[in-house]
């Protein structure tokens, strides 16, 4: 991402008042937030038409479930950090979670907002990391010429 | 060039890798009509469908990836038999690949994706989806 723009991130959940509460601290924190899909198939409705770099989701919701989202967005957009937040937690969600490449699992209530912005600290660093992996690659490709010394 | 929030640099170096990858594969979708069951040639026509798909929407281009992902599952079904390499199979194939050249042209020159794209993946989608429909018929 370019360094004047702000992260941006898709907060996924059929609770409004979850969504907007996530959305209120994290745009606090230094995200950008422009959207507000109650479920997956909305969510991938966003993600075909914006650039988005964290998807924040709940598990537990209509139409299409936070686990089908991920499994989703990694087939289809497998650059995209994903992290779950579920209140309805049983060890197959959590492990089909992280089959299926999660960055983080966050149980809710979430009481401390401080585990929800280290994971999206993470992830967002994940990107940057690559991103400077591939500047520092451009940058070492030699243009014509410039190979012979 | 447009700023989609990605390095410009990564950008140009993402759409040259691109047009490299995607150069051979004019001529291998039409030798592929003369050898359609040569899985090593269809296997080279898929892979930078597959990349590019992958990793577009990474750098912001949400159309070329959605034209990668189609051209890859019509792609995907030549793969498994599913669909024959006929010439209009082919040329649906060449068109999708003129287009992603058209929007690489389009954003190279500081124009978004979306210059007079969207009525032409609709095409593309349609076309496929009438050859989607041949193979449904059939299977059911």
């Amino acid at each position: 991402m370019a360094e004047e723009e702000k992260p941006r991130l898709l907060i996924v959940d059929d609770e409004p008042r979850i969504r907007e509460m996530l959305a209120r601290h994290l745009r606090l924190t230094g995200y950008e937030i422009n959207n507000d899909p109650a479920n997956g198939e909305e969510a991938l409705e966003v993600l075909a038409r914006q650039r988005i770099e964290v998807v924040i989701t709940d598990i537990m919701m209509p139409k299409m479930d936070g686990v089908e989202l991920l499994r989703r967005i990694k087939k289809e957009y497998p650059m995209i950090q994903v992290i779950i937040i579920t209140g309805y937690v049983n060890m197959e969600n959590l492990l089909d979670a992280m089959r299926h490449g999660a960055s983080a699992c966050i149980f809710k209530p979430i009481e401390d907002m401080a585990e929800l912005e280290t994971a999206v600290a993470k992830a967002v660093d994940h990107l940057a990391g690559w991103q400077q992996k591939l500047k520092m690659l451009m940058g070492m490709k030699p243009t014509e010429g410039e190979d012979r010394q | 060039m447009i700023n989609y929030g990605v390095d410009p640099k990564l950008l140009a170096g993402f759409i040259a890798e691109s047009r490299d990858s995607l150069a051979p594969v004019d001529s291998l979708l039409i030798d592929l009509e003369k050898h359609p069951d040569d899985p090593d040639k269809i296997n080279h026509i898929f892979r930078p469908f597959h990349s590019i798909k992958g990793s577009a929407a990474f750098f912001g281009l949400l159309k070329v990836k959605q034209l990668a992902h189609l051209l890859e599952d019509l792609l995907d079904l030549i793969r498994q038999h599913k669909l024959g390499v006929t010439q209009e199979i082919t040329d649906v194939a060449l068109s999708g690949l003129d287009m992603l050249r058209a929007i690489f042209d389009n954003v190279t020159s500081g124009k978004t994706e979306n210059i007079g794209f969207d009525a032409l993946l609709q095409e593309l989608i349609l076309q496929a989806m009438d050859q989607l429909a041949a193979i449904w018929q059939w299977e059911g």
